[in-house]
């Protein structure tokens, strides 16, 4: 035993004996993992705040469909729902796109009624609205338009009944989820104004009694006034339960996870070549200290282990390294200068908490492949040299 | 001419495997503190009834990317060419 702890003891001497070899390593490795386990990071946080919003989302949302796509639905139609034995609370809301400013800056319309806002108020900073034309910011949005607690808007909209300045009243902290970014929070009226769609709402989002969700979704599916006819022509219904909202979670996560994946392919299929070479493959400096080894005594198998106690440390620290560096720049630097890499339409420095949670397994897997290519190109240089006659090692 | 061999103190193996472990250690740690869902995502969901289910923060590029509840199938998955050729966010899917 305490041979072998004094052979292992020499693998860590090698890591000092040979420091650039052992910072190339090192280097490679980190290069490699640590976007891998920053994107596996930001998947997992964005899974998170997405699980969120479905707990937090109401029991089924209603749209209106025509030509087989969403379409608004009459806000007046909350009341018939409500009706419906097992349904607690209908909210109409308005969810749409308006550009701001005179550079355009893209922001994401939310109206629900002010009356049904119970609680919220410390995801924002100033004061939630209560009176028409009062709005509530995202934290990205003010930046852009440079805007804040008690400033106003002019018209930004065009409405036949005529525009109004509207007013800043709370921003969105910026630890609150990504899709605050953006966000112009405001009353079913206002929003109705800025889109000049009276009496319309994007979704009614239905409540139920807990045990009711599938018999309210049954009835609205029945519900005359959900499909039936306007001046226009049919109406149909698009009911979304929360069931369905949730079991579209892995799919859309699926798809941002596979592109890390695909691209994590990619930098491994690069980085297993610059691995093994910077580990030992082809080092003659390798090949003639396991000559010399050999010619002072040493077993091939005494070699092997050599080199796989100083794989395992230089695989150790890199992945050590690689995390750090990742939890550093994404979740204490907030992703600085790659956010938009990682969430498609974000600013390259977000004013957003960019989501974040490490996973070990990913992390894991990372840290078995690099371990893999470090020791293959390490030992299967020693192993070469530990097989040859020392003298032919050391031409 | 040979070459020049760093010089390795007696402790230098046992300093190098005290600084893995602790670098280790604090990647272990950096597990325990990254991720900070908090009661604010509850409390920003129940004011807005749910909303976000996508990667972006923004509907400029594609609605399904931002919430599928919200707007249903991306705006591009028929037209102007089927199958969101034309969908920035997921072209050719």
């Amino acid at each position: 035993m305490g041979k072998l702890a004094a052979i292992a003891r020499t693998g860590l001497s090698s890591v000092l004996l040979h420091p650039l070899r052992s910072a190339a390593t090192v280097a490679c490795l980190v290069a490699v993992l640590a976007p891998y386990v920053a994107a596996s990071g930001v998947a997992a946080g964005l899974m998170d705040q997405m699980e969120a919003s479905v707990r937090g989302g109401a029991d089924l949302y209603v749209s209106g469909s025509r030509f087989g796509r969403p379409a608004p639905i009459p806000a007046a139609l909350a009341d018939a729902i409500a009706s419906i034995p097992g349904v607690t609370r209908v909210t109409p809301r308005i969810v749409g796109e308006v550009a701001l400013g005179s550079a355009g800056v893209p922001a994401v319309v939310v109206g629900v009624p002010a009356d049904g806002l119970s609680a919220g108020a410390e995801v924002v900073e100033g004061r939630l609205f209560r009176a028409p034309y009062e709005l509530v910011l995202g934290a990205e949005l003010s930046r852009r338009l440079g805007t804040g607690v008690g400033h106003r808007l002019p018209p930004f909209y065009r409405n036949a009944a005529g525009e109004r300045v509207c007013t800043v009243v709370g921003v969105f902290r910026a630890d609150a989820p990504l899709w605050e970014a953006n966000l112009v929070f405001t009353s079913l009226e206002t929003a109705s104004a800025i889109f000049d769609q009276q009496g319309l709402a994007t979704n009614l989002l239905v409540t139920c009694a807990p045990g009711y969700r599938n018999e309210v979704h049954a009835a609205l599916r029945r519900m005359p006034e959900l499909t039936g006819r306007d001046a226009h022509g049919a109406v149909g219904a698009r009911i979304t339960s929360r069931d369905e909202a949730r079991a579209l979670l892995p799919g859309g996560l699926r798809h941002m996870d596979g592109i890390f994946q695909i691209h994590f392919v990619l930098a491994f299929a690069v980085g297993i070549p610059l691995l093994m070479v910077a580990s030992g493959v082809g080092l003659a400096e390798r090949r003639r200290e396991a000559a010399l080894l050999k010619a002072t005594g040493w077993m091939t198998d005494e070699l092997l282990l050599r080199g796989f106690v100083e794989s395992l440390l230089l695989s150790v620290l890199g992945a050590s390294i690689a995390v750090l560096v990742a939890w550093a720049w994404i979740d204490l630097a907030n992703a600085r200068g790659i956010a938009g890499i990682f969430l498609p339409g974000a600013e390259p420095s977000p004013a957003f908490r960019v989501p974040f949670r490490l996973v070990p397994v990913p992390a894991m897997v990372g840290f078995i492949l690099s371990f893999a290519a470090v020791a293959t190109g390490a030992l299967a240089s020693t192993w070469r040299a530990g097989t040859t006659p020392p003298a032919l090692a050391l031409r | 001419m040979t070459p020049r061999t760093p010089r390795i103190g007696r402790d230098g193996p046992a300093r190098l495997l005290a600084a893995t472990l602790l670098l280790t250690g604090a990647a272990a740690a950096a597990f325990a503190l990254a991720g900070r869902g908090s009661a604010r995502d509850e409390a920003f969901q129940g004011l807005v009834g749910g909303l976000g289910l996508g990667p972006t923060p923004t509907l400029g590029r594609c609605d399904r990317e931002f919430d599928p509840r919200a707007y249903g199938a991306c705006a591009h998955r028929h037209e102007p060419f089927p199958g969101c050729a034309s969908c920035p966010a997921h072209a050719g899917e």
